[in-house]
């Protein structure tokens, strides 16, 4: 059964506001229930009224807390792309000193740095079948004197490039400074070796390098050659080859010297 | 309301603040140990001046920026943004070398929230 309230209500403050109704026995009942009602009514709106304001407090907070989050958010998807630029960017510059560390800038062949760690590599390892040729280019300081410098680098590029075509993947060829160069061949037997150094040689005094102002050099190469024994170090292995090399130069350049064999052999 | 003049460091920007003129100079690469405590008289700075004043001009040459101080760099655009969105009159002036696109490319990623006025300014 439904009970309405609001009517019940108006019938208990009706019996109570009629005055003959102050001596019934029940009176005095009816009316301390009646008041213990109102206070539970007011203490139920005061409920109702704190919950109203904490759901409102906690809906403000909830706004505040999304607006800060999206721009967290905001923030840390754009400090994200910035950051990956950054390093993308450092990832080039670190490519780029890596290659200008061991790449010579204007042969575009391995440096001297490139070829002193391949050198360390192969000595660590004592690999006996290994032998260091030294290429240097004849008479090129007076191609610098009469020529310029810019002539100069044109002539280290194009008998780099000489070199390098007619080396293929026989061996490794790197600018070792000035106009010397230095090529290590693996496992390749000495004949074969020989042969390389020889066409190397061929190529460079049949080449005809023409420069900048219409005129055209011709310039020869001398080549020592030494191998790897045991006990040997980077230094005492360039420190050998060099000997050699300039055993060709003092043969009349354009020659190959070795050490290979009991007798220092020329070739070419 | 004090003024500040920080000099620069390797590590540091120099940081020079003007509450007569209205401006704030910045210039270097900015990578220190802790940004929020450096930065924070700056923060500082720019919230009270902002709250008293109706005009101020950022002149920015940054360069380097590392991820703590683009955070606080975006709090600070967020400020003016806020000044600016009140009514204020805001400007951020970001020069750059023609030759270094990439602070160029940075200086953009933060106009792209700013609508107040931001000016990204090549110079030779």
């Amino acid at each position: 059964m439904k009970v309405d309230v609001k009517a019940l209500e108006q019938r208990v403050q009706a019996a109570l506001e009629n005055s003959s109704n102050q001596e019934n026995p029940l009176y005095e009942v009816l009316n301390d229930l009646w008041q213990y009602n109102q206070t539970q009514w007011q203490r139920a709106e005061q409920v109702i009224k704190m919950s109203d304001a904490y759901q409102d407090m906690m809906l403000r907070r909830e706004r505040s807390l999304a607006a800060r989050f999206d721009k967290h958010l905001r923030q840390l998807e754009k400090m994200a792309r910035i950051s990956d630029r950054y390093q993308h960017a450092m990832r080039e510059a670190n490519q780029e000193l890596e290659r200008a560390s061991t790449i010579d800038q204007l042969t575009d062949l391995p440096n001297r740095r490139s070829m002193m760690r391949l050198l360390s590599r192969e000595v660590e390892q004592g690999h006996d079948d290994l032998k260091v040729a030294m290429v240097d280019i004849d008479y090129f300081k007076r191609i610098n004197d009469q020529y310029g410098h810019l002539a100069g680098d044109e002539v280290l590029v194009m008998i780099s490039d000489i070199m390098l075509s007619t080396l293929g993947d026989r061996g490794t060829l790197a600018r070792w400074g000035g106009e010397e160069f230095i090529i290590l061949f693996n496992d390749e037997p000495q004949a074969n070796v020989i042969h390389c150094l020889n066409e190397l040689v061929k190529a460079v005094r049949s080449s005809e390098i023409d420069i900048f102002d219409g005129a055209v050099i011709r310039t020869s190469i001398s080549v020592g050659l030494t191998q790897f024994f045991p006990g040997d170090t980077v230094d005492s292995l360039i420190g050998r080859v060099d000997q050699v090399m300039y055993q060709a130069k003092n043969s009349g350049r354009g020659c190959i010297c070795t050490d290979l064999s009991e007798n220092t052999a020329v070739y070419a | 309301m004090n003024d500040i003049n920080i000099a620069a460091t390797s590590s540091t920007p120099l940081i020079e603040t003007d509450f007569a003129g209205g401006s704030v100079f910045m210039e270097g690469d900015s990578y220190p140990e802790n940004s929020f405590e450096f930065y924070e008289p700056l923060v500082q700075w720019v919230s009270s001046y902002l709250e008293n004043r109706s005009n101020l001009v950022l002149e920015l040459s940054l360069l380097y920026l590392n991820t703590s101080s683009i955070k606080i760099m975006m709090d600070i655009f967020d400020m003016l943004e806020e000044a600016h969105t009140a009514g204020k009159d805001v400007t951020v002036n970001w020069r750059y070398d023609l030759e270094n696109e990439r602070v160029a490319e940075l200086a953009e990623e933060f106009k792209e929230d700013c609508s107040f006025s931001f000016n990204i300014i090549g110079e030779e």
